[in-house]
């Protein structure tokens, strides 16, 4: 498999001193969806915006398309195409004028570049949308367009940073699948920003999850789903005795017992052989079982643990909300 | 390929122009409104006595047979400048929309970035120049009103120069302005900032009064402002060059030698601007 990113060390320090990125090593095979999953904060758009050369690193070593970022930072910008994070189309321009702006910017001939335009406008299901201006646009046909412009010239390679965010579900479902679609139609190579368990798992070839400007997993869903041991037994129990979380500590195979607003959240290595013990505990305890459920290991769960933010009652992330 | 892209910046500008002229009117409303009012009722030659006679008022007006002819000059300038301090609103809000994002990310040369904003808005800003000129000229014929008076033997170079001198001149206030578009982090910084130069531009120039009526100080500061140099040549030119110091030749070399100038810093400015990082 070729290599088409790849990076080493690389760190960026912002002006007012932030440590945004803290050696980060990875590499991105060609033809795969790579997806950069973090919280916010995390330093994922700001790895992007360096290996887009829309921001300078402060150390390491990029190598993008065979073309290092320290030598030639404007080549680079002929094989990519960039989804930014916030919308970055003219609102006062049609849909189409748009796309004309950043044709004539990317030296396309305007006969190469109004075919293209309504090749990418039919294929986003914009065409009727197409001469209306972007003001009056949806957020999931804003989105679309910013996909439409990043693919214009097309490139190598596309970076989404977040292109789901503030999306209704329908619209990411849509979005989704044309990403996939159109892997494996153009065999482009694709690096994804996300915060979103779920779309790193249904999208990604390969996922590296960056916390704190460092990269602490990296592989395949699979495989990082299972590092993390074993399941979650989730109970809820009437009339237990104060030690009740002490005495399920001692059947044998449970690794660990959090209670969580009125559940125990007990973890285990396996759930199927653990759980009768654990219901026979409670009979002996004369405690009332209420409620049982086991929770496989997930992705969110991986993610929690090796970011070390432990687990959390069925496996919510604080994800959406955490400022920094 | 560069024109491609010097093209691409220019033409986006002008269809969002097209779509909001609003700058463009308020600014040169300011222009028209002081050639109009401020020029048709400071009658200079009323204030002194008949003894004097008009050969002592065109010498001080350095060969403007009146004062409405030398003010409509300074106008035509200041209208220029009036507009070159909007130049910076198209990056400013481009920066804060997102599209600037989306336009650096592209291969685009950087400097051809600059390009296509330096010419939509310096052809924006050279219009009221005209404008104004060919306004002051037609009160002409509006009965009571006093127009635009110039020399007989006004002829092609001469309208070459004063069109050389236009230019020049929008070129370098476009160019300032915008710098302070593409860095300034809001709104407020960069109005404040236009607001505040303004009105020292046109005071600091011998648009509106004679420069040897002034204080020495303020002479030598005056011989210094670009708008200075272009009225001068402007003036020289419809006038007559008898009572110049140089040349108009000089003069343009002069304003020349501060386009370049300006040209070259804000090209520096923005291309940082560029690799701002908020
Ligand atoms: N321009 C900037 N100046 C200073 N700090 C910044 C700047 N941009 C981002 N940061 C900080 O760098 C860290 C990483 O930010 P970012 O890359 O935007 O994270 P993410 O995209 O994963 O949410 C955050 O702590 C953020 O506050
Ligand atoms: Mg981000």
């Amino acid at each position: 498999m070729n290599v088409i990113i790849e990076a080493k060390g690389l760190t960026k320090e912002y002006k007012d001193g932030k440590e945004a990125l803290r050696g980060l090593d990875f590499t991105v095979e060609e033809g795969k969806i790579f997806g950069l999953l973090g919280l916010n904060g995390a330093g994922k758009t700001t790895t992007m915006s360096i290996l887009t050369t829309m921001i300078r690193k402060t150390q390491g070593k990029v190598i993008v398309d065979e073309i290092d970022l320290d030598e030639n930072p404007n080549e680079i910008r002929k094989n990519i195409g960039i989804v930014f994070q916030e919308s970055t189309s003219d609102n006062q321009l049609t849909g189409r004028e748009n796309l004309q702006y950043i044709a004539g910017l990317s030296g396309m001939s305007s006969q190469t570049a109004d075919q293209k335009i309504n090749e990418l406008f039919e294929k986003m299901g914009l065409k009727e949308s197409a001469d209306i201006l972007v003001k009056r646009y949806s957020g999931g046909m804003k989105r679309k367009l910013e996909l439409a412009v990043a693919m214009l010239q097309n490139p190598r390679i596309i970076f989404l940073d977040e292109p789901t965010l503030q999306l209704d579900p329908a619209s990411r479902a849509e979005f989704w699948n044309y990403i996939k679609k159109l892997k494996e139609r153009t065999g482009i190579t694709i690096f994804l920003n996300t915060h979103y368990l779920d779309e790193a798992e249904k999208l990604c070839d390969v996922i590296a999850i960056i916390d704190q400007g460092r990269i602490i997993a990296k592989g395949p869903p699979d495989i990082i789903k299972n590092t993390v041991k074993g399941d979650i037994i989730k109970v809820k129990v009437e009339n237990e005795t104060p030690s009740f979380n002490k005495i399920i500590q001692d059947v044998h195979g449970v690794l660990e017992v959090v209670k969580s607003n009125s559940y125990y959240l007990i973890k285990c290595e396996n759930s199927n052989q653990v759980a009768p013990s654990v219901v026979l505990k409670i009979k002996e305890n004369n405690a009332v079982l209420q409620e049982l459920s086991v929770i496989r290991p997930s992705l969110e769960q991986a993610f929690l643990e090796i970011t070390g933010r432990g687990y959390t009652e069925n496996g919510k992330t604080n994800s959406d909300g955490d400022e920094n | 390929m560069i024109f491609n892209e010097i093209g691409a910046v220019s033409k986006r500008l002008f269809i969002k122009w097209k779509r909001s002229p609003m700058f463009m009117v308020s600014g040169f409303l300011g222009p028209l409104l002081y050639l109009v009012l401020f020029g048709q009722a400071f009658n200079l030659s009323a204030l002194l006595p008949n003894s004097v006679g008009n050969e002592y008022i065109t010498s001080s007006l350095l060969g403007a047979p009146n004062y409405f002819s030398y003010f409509a000059i300074g106008m035509v300038a200041f209208s220029s400048v009036s507009i070159a301090i909007f130049s910076g609103v198209n990056p400013l809000f481009d920066r804060t929309s997102g599209i600037m994002k989306r336009t650096i990310g592209t291969p685009a040369d950087r400097s051809s970035i600059f390009a296509g904003y330096l010419l939509f808005q310096t052809i924006l800003t050279m219009i009221p120049a005209f404008l104004v000129l060919v306004i002051s000229y037609g009160l002409n014929y509006i009965p009571g009103l006093s127009g635009l008076t110039i020399s007989d033997s006004v002829g092609i170079l001469n309208l070459a120069e004063i069109f050389v001198a236009i230019v020049l001149l929008s070129l370098s206030f476009t160019s300032l302005f915008l710098a302070f578009g593409f860095i300034s982090k809001d709104n407020n910084a960069y109005f404040g900032l236009t607001a505040l130069l303004q009105l020292p531009i046109l005071l600091t120039s011998n648009a509106m009064y004679p420069q040897s009526t002034m204080p020495t100080w303020l002479q030598s500061i005056v011989s210094l402002n670009p708008v200075t140099m272009a009225v001068n040549v402007v003036r020289e030119n419809m006038f007559g060059g008898m009572l110049y110091t140089y040349s108009p030749a000089i003069y343009l070399a002069e304003l020349a030698t501060w386009s370049l100038a300006l040209i070259i810093l804000a090209l520096f400015i923005v291309r940082r601007s560029f690799y701002s990082e908020n």
